[in-house]
């Protein structure tokens, strides 16, 4: 096991180079800079402040200081538009507040997924399997830049518990509509998932043995059929981690909770390179890492896995 | 702001000590200018110009600005600034006229999406907020006492490419005209953006202090007429089919002004228009390099002064993106800079405007908010929107 | 003394496209300690008929008749009551060793759970007894292979876990339904001869489903051949091996390679079985039979005793020879 997580690592490191260069030439090759303005700044001044970030400098050199940044200082560079805060600054700012309501949003979808898909399967073609169902093309076409608005709606305006948006240091009221509104459309993939994949294991002929060798169905069900139907679940978690971040960007900018997505929406437009290649970066990083921890619980549940 | 060697200080060739502006006392600024600017002190109220004081920047370097570090002599001290979430100011007690200061703390939100931040208001959470585009006449409907519209210094227009990297029929000043002409600014402002939006037929807004501008020939005419002149006119330039590029940065209200706009030449004048929609960092680039046809853009008063629209069009300026040049223009905004009496001097500019036509100008904008009853003090004849919370206050119902 | 009394046993399945007749009318006995051979091709319904009376019929399955187990009908009892008896009174021994162990879980899980269950047994002593059981069905090293997961075995040890997790209870029923066909033909005859003395020494009473008729002949006394869904022939196997009397039991029987004749040419039955959906009207055997005639076609035979055995077949006994 410490083999694959070396291997991974070796090949990550790699991945994320090319992800650095790729990212960095595009971003450059789009019309138009960070201090780019409907008024225009007099050349010189423009000229003396591209010299200050180093942007008059020929591209890979760029690149070069950027990563020497990155390898001998952990330093991810200046943002452009928040002048008085590095790029590290920002991430520090956004990503706990991601990675806090995103840890909910995916411990709500699988507390609440996996529970209805199992007992949808279990009770199939009972009303217990049509609410299940019913709710689970319900909440598909609920997307999350539906949900928001309409939650907003519902619990602030109209029942007035909850606050429209805002994140206050991660109180719960300010978490829930965020989460719910995230978490609802995977929640009813994971519930259907949940329930096909019950369905198969509960057709399947260990679970035939378990019923001849006499044993309770509570124990048919948690001991024998909960693991193996859990599996596709576990490898749909990948993209999950993906879906959030890009969720992000839509829940930031509908409650305004300050998390990493913001920024990669107004990054771009704004041409703030640095804060761009930073979140890109980490979430690279964190998709390969969140990869890996998925293979590796994958790896721990299912015995014929072996790295 | 025309401040003496403030080009040789900014591109080096002068040490900052050269630059016209000193420190007299501790309560004296003296400003030297390249030349007479009777509007000077108009422009002071700009933010660019407030005072900082340099120990705080070199003390905290890059950050500066952060609360904790950041030193002003205003009334509200920035305590708290979450970037993308809020940022909070709270009473400054060493204020010089702090008795005057009536709220304690204001809480400025970051809402991205403009309904959610009319939810919230109507909620309760917000005490002022922007109208999303759509909304007005609804909302003036419903919260006759809480919508707001007032002036704003800005100008809709469209500027027209007049080099050679234009379209050619361009440069006839005959098609200028008729495409301004068979522009129903009406149907724009009260069918399109309907939130009491006014036609624009001179560059600079009426609100501008100090100036009113002439009326256009056009503004008279019905529109009947105006179409009936503008076929006239392109009869008269001898262009029968004419396909032209419209540019305007990505934005849901600029495509249904584009639209109407397209529409409404291709029916009167049979001109094929092709609209092109730019990221907005992409559209900045575009027309500043003449890359363009028609473009769409818009211009704020940096001051409350009718130069800061007309300078846009001296031959000289940076933000000519129609590289229009007419001496005559250049000449009176001169006169202007150094004149007691500018009202003569700018009517005569926007005469020539609007004969010339290098911009075609379409509506006045004009801001329009929700606030709450309670909210007093709000500046609303402030065209700048130089609002300040020490003026504001909030009366028990 | 009879164990099992099957009395007009009958499946269906409802599907979507229409219901399923699986299993027609059946009748059989087992005396205690007797083995009898469930014979056919695959799709004759003599599998729906063990997963019945074991009560694992899937959810669209509908069992009639009676089963009676030890003076007890176990047809259609809610699986609580049945738990009871499964696998202490009657167990089962699955076809493929491949999938019906769980992946998921540790050898000694999967045998331990049966006793600590049924038993009451700590979990040491059931391990104990696994790892004798292991022994018994003659795995070698069954102490460290018992904390194995399945998939780190062969198919034959496999299925030999299967048959030892099926004797754990010592039951009086042992069911194997066509335990031998997943296997190597090298480990198949391993498995039969295993299953063979364990019944002997276990004093089990044994029903074998197979359309391995090679296996039959050696392990099993009595046989009751089925054909889409209904029995053909029923008697001793030594009898109908003998004298087959019914036109499917010969083809099965003339099917069978044998090393003591000199034969160039396997002759199986031409033909195929028949679509239980739609089965054919009259004797479901007479399209594939070349003793039918049209009454064949219009008449379903229905059992009779012949000499000594039960027969279903509208031609007389000498009419066939």
């Amino acid at each position: 096991m410490l083999n694959m997580i070396i291997r991974r690592t070796a090949v990550a490191l790699p991945t994320l180079l090319i992800l650095v260069i790729v990212t960095f030439v595009l971003m450059h090759s789009a019309p138009g800079g960070p201090f780019t303005s409907e008024k225009p700044l007099p050349p010189q001044v423009l000229a003396n402040i591209e010299a200050k970030y180093g942007l008059n400098e020929p591209l890979y050199k760029q690149i070069f200081m950027y990563l020497q940044g990155i390898v001998t200082e952990l330093d991810f560079g200046p943002s452009y538009v928040y002048k008085d805060r590095t790029v590290n600054d920002i991430i520090a700012q956004g990503l706990p507040v991601t990675l806090t309501y995103g840890a909910w949003v995916i411990v709500v979808m699988l507390a609440v997924g996996v529970p209805l898909g199992m007992i949808a399967a279990i009770k199939q073609n009972t009303w217990i399997d049509y609410l299940a169902v019913g709710f689970s093309i319900l909440a598909d076409l609920l997307p999350n830049f539906i949900m928001g608005p309409i939650l907003i709606l519902i619990f602030t305006l109209w029942l007035g518990w909850l606050p429209g948006g805002g994140w206050n240091g991660g109180q719960w009221e300010y978490m829930i509509m965020p989460v719910i509104a995230l978490a609802t459309s995977y929640m009813a993939s994971i519930t259907r998932l949940t329930r096909s994949s019950m369905l198969e294991v509960l057709r399947s002929n260990f679970i035939r043995t378990a019923r001849a060798k006499g044993l309770p169905e509570r124990t048919i069900i948690l001991r024998h059929a909960m693991k193996p139907a859990l599996m596709p679940v576990i490898s749909y978690l990948s993209p999950v981690f993906v879906y959030v971040i890009t969720g992000s960007f839509i829940v930031d900018a509908i409650f305004s909770t300050g998390g990493l997505g913001t920024y990669f929406t107004n990054a771009a437009f704004n041409r703030d390179y640095a804060v761009m290649m930073g979140v890109t970066l980490l979430t690279g990083g964190l998709t390969i890492l969140f990869n890996l921890l998925v293979d590796l619980l994958y790896g721990w549940i299912d015995p014929q896995i072996r790295y | 702001m025309g401040i003496k060697n403030n080009a040789g200080v900014s591109d080096g060739s002068l040490p900052p000590s050269e630059l016209g502006v000193a420190a007299l006392d501790d309560h004296t600024l003296q400003v030297t200018l390249e030349k007479p600017l009777p509007y000077f002190p108009l422009t002071t109220v700009h933010a660019s110009a407030f005072p900082t004081p340099q120990w705080a920047i070199e003390a905290h370097g890059n950050e500066w600005t952060r609360p904790g570090n950041i030193v002003t002599n205003g009334a509200y001290i920035m305590t708290e600034y979450v970037a993308n979430e809020r940022s909070v100011r709270e009473r400054n007690p060493m204020y010089w006229n702090n008795d005057s200061t009536i709220i304690e703390k204001v809480t400025a939100l970051v809402i991205n999406d403009e309904n959610v931040a009319l939810t919230r208001y109507m909620a309760g959470e917000l005490d002022q907020t922007n109208i999303p585009s759509g909304q007005f006449n609804r909302l003036q409907q419903s919260n006759p006492d809480e919508t707001v519209v007032v002036p704003e210094l800005c100008t809709y227009y469209y500027t027209i490419n007049l080099t050679d990297s234009g379209n050619p029929a361009l440069q006839d000043v005959r098609v200028r005209q008729a495409l301004s002409h068979a522009i129903d600014h009406d149907i724009i402002t009260k069918n399109i953006l309907q939130a009491g939006q006014k036609p624009a037929y001179a560059f600079t807004p009426e609100a501008t202090a100090g100036f009113t501008p002439p009326a256009s020939p056009m503004a008279s005419m019905t529109q009947a007429e105006r179409d009936a002149k503008a076929k006239e006119l392109m009869a008269a330039a001898g262009v029968d089919s004419l396909d032209l590029e419209l540019m305007y940065n990505t934005s849901e209200s600029h495509k249904k002004v584009a639209i109407a706009i397209s529409q409404m030449w291709k029916q009167k004048l049979g001109v094929n228009v092709t609209l092109s929609n730019l990221e907005w960092k992409t559209y900045l680039d575009a027309p500043g390099a003449q890359n363009y046809q028609v473009a769409r853009a818009g211009w704020c008063g940096d001051y409350n002064e009718a130069s800061t629209f007309l300078d846009l069009l001296g031959s000289e300026s940076g933000y000519n993106d129609a590289k229009y040049n007419n001496p005559k223009v250049d000449e009176l905004l001169a006169q202007a800079k150094v004149s007691a009496d500018t009202q003569p001097i700018y009517t005569k500019i926007e005469q020539i405007l609007a004969t010339d036509t290098p911009i075609i100008p379409i509506y006045q904008y004009t801001a329009n908010f929700l606030m709450k009853t309670d909210v007093k003090g709000w500046p609303y004849d402030n065209v700048e929107q130089n609002i300040y919370s020490r003026d504001l206050y909030k009366v028990a119902e | 003394m009879t164990l099992l009394s099957v009395e007009n046993l009958t499946v269906r399945f409802e599907t979507p496209d229409g219901t399923v007749n699986a299993v027609n009318d059946l009748n059989f006995t087992l005396d205690r300690g007797q083995s009898l051979a469930i014979v056919g091709e695959s799709g004759s319904g003599k599998s729906q008929t063990v997963f019945s009376i074991m009560g694992l019929l899937a959810a669209n399955g509908r069992a009639t008749g009676r089963a009676v187990l030890d003076g007890q009908d176990i047809l259609n009892l809610p699986p609580r009551a049945l738990n009871k008896i499964r696998p202490e009174k009657m167990a089962m021994v699955f076809q493929d060793p491949m999938t019906s162990l769980n992946p998921y879980m540790r050898l000694s899980d999967q045998l331990c759970e049966v006793l600590i269950h049924h038993r009451g047994m700590s979990k040491r002593d059931a391990l104990a007894a696994a790892v004798r059981m292991l022994d018994a069905v003659r795995i070698p090293e069954a102490k460290t292979r018992v904390h194995m997961y399945p998939h780190e075995l062969s198919g034959g040890m496999r299925q030999r876990v299967v048959i030892a997790m099926a004797l754990l209870c010592e039951p009086d029923l042992l069911i194997a339904d066509e335990p031998t066909t997943a296997l190597d033909v090298t480990v198949q005859e391993q498995i039969m001869d295993l299953l063979a003395s364990l019944q002997r020494d276990l004093d089990m009473a044994m029903i074998l489903i197979t359309h391995d008729l090679g296996v039959v002949a050696s392990s099993c006394r009595d046989m009751l051949v089925m054909y889409g869904g209904q029995v053909m022939e029923y008697g001793k196997t030594i009898d109908l091996f003998e004298a087959p009397s019914h036109p499917y039991t010969r083809g099965l029987l003339s099917a069978i390679p044998r090393l003591d004749q000199q034969s160039d040419s396997l002759v199986a039955i031409p033909g195929n079985p028949p679509n239980m959906m739609a089965p054919p009207s009259g004797c479901p055997f007479h399209p594939r039979c070349s003793f039918a005639d049209a009454g064949c076609s219009t008449h379903n035979p229905s059992l009779a005793p012949y000499q000594d055995r039960q027969r279903a077949c509208l031609k007389s006994a000498e009419e066939l020879s």
